[in-house]
């Protein structure tokens, strides 16, 4: 089936667009909101959905292929490739686990302890949980 | 399309403009790619609207030469302009007139003019063209002008600070026109910009234009980000030097 993917940029964040394009195709797979044989949105289409020069999107979907995450059949279109869940998963707990690291590692040159930064990880997840229910992401 | 399907868009080589005992253009070297949307950037005076403004033919150079399309703007600006479509930075309208009256003027001088066309790119920027021009925001403004320079369906498309005092909807409703031109057909784009978080999203390419001539070219990603962890394109314009040409 034809994947609805939502794409947003910020060019003003530490990765570059192309790079944020990336990322978010990976954590969708990972996530299985896009499943391997799914199509993709052509190069152009995309770019005005996510309002980025199409060439960056080109550059992203040459990173993906390279990965193994994306499979471009001449002719027909672009799609999430066979083997691509495992990659993504991998990808987005590498992703995630570094800023798990880079948070602990503050802290702790900050001087917290453990448990404080314990308590707001439960917090947080707390309110993640409950814009849940309520209907949000 | 085009007589001139190879090579650059636009070709300059050696471009010198003085404005009195001003030196505003020194040995300027361009060239953009088909098919890139290249942003030139740089900072406020370094010669960036006089660079267009040759390009259009509305400026003719003391030195160097200059190829737009193939063409000689100096000698050949009218063949040039029915070839492009161009947004200066402000547009010079009758007071009486309304939005609509001011397409159906400028409509009359481009032979590959479409009701059709106008009409989308109407809808596409979600523009009233029944208000006049001189009761129109700066953004209906820039809307207007980006509907003139796209509903004769040019080659290119040169733009002349187009986000500049813009709120962010309405800088996104011009990158969104500016993209879905680029969906439906080939075409370049050479565009002035001080909003570099625009330029990061519209453009490809990115030429650096400081001291007078063209200080870098790249691709806006290695160029803006000097490959990850570097300075970021805002940066590389602050380190600029300041130079002392008119606008």
């Amino acid at each position: 089936m034809d994947a609805r993917l939502h794409i947003e940029i910020d060019p003003r964040a530490d990765l570059p667009p192309s790079e944020q394009l990336a990322q978010q195709v990976r954590f969708a797979v990972a996530s299985a909101e896009l499943r391997p044989g799914d199509r993709l949105p052509s190069v152009r289409v995309l770019a005005v959905e996510a309002l980025v020069n199409p060439n960056t999107v080109g550059k992203a979907w040459r990173d993906l292929e390279r990965e193994g995450v994306l499979e471009s059949r001449p002719g027909d279109g672009v799609f999430v490739a066979r083997g691509a869940l495992k990659v993504c998963v991998a990808a987005r707990d590498a992703v995630l686990r570094e800023r798990v690291e880079r948070l602990v590692s503050d802290a702790h040159s900050a001087g917290l302890s453990r448990g404080d930064v314990q308590t707001w990880v439960d917090a947080a997840w707390t309110r993640r949980s409950g814009w849940k229910r309520a209907g949000g992401l | 399309m085009s007589r001139n399907d190879e090579g650059p868009v636009v070709s300059v080589k050696g471009l010198g403009v003085r404005f009195g005992r001003q030196t505003v253009l020194d040995g300027l070297d361009l060239d953009v790619r088909r098919g890139s949307v290249t942003a030139l950037v740089g900072r406020n005076g370094a010669g960036k609207s006089t660079l267009l403004r040759v390009l259009v033919g509305a400026l003719v150079p003391q030195a160097g030469s200059a190829r737009v399309l193939g063409l000689d703007p100096a000698r050949e600006g009218p063949r040039v302009r029915a070839r492009i479509g161009y947004v200066p930075d402000h547009i010079d309208v009758p007071s009486w007139m309304r939005g609509r009256d001011w397409l159906a003027f400028v409509g009359r001088f481009y032979a590959t003019w479409s009701a059709a066309e106008e009409r989308r790119w109407i809808d596409v920027l979600e523009l009233d063209e029944r208000t006049k021009v001189a009761e129109m925001s700066k953004g209906a403004r820039t809307k207007l002008a980006l509907v003139a320079a796209l509903a004769h369906a040019p080659e290119m498309l040169l733009l002349d600070e187009p986000f500049s005092g813009l709120d962010v909807g309405v800088r996104h409703a011009i990158t969104t026109a500016v993209l879905t031109s680029l969906r439906d057909e080939a075409r370049t784009v050479l565009l002035v910009s001080h909003s570099i978080p625009d330029v990061e999203r519209l453009a490809d390419r990115v030429a650096i234009l400081a001291g007078s001539r063209i200080e870098r070219t790249g691709d806006i990603e290695v160029v803006g980000r000097a490959e990850r962890g570097g300075v970021d394109l805002e940066m590389t314009l602050l380190a600029l030097p300041a130079t002392g040409g008119s606008r």
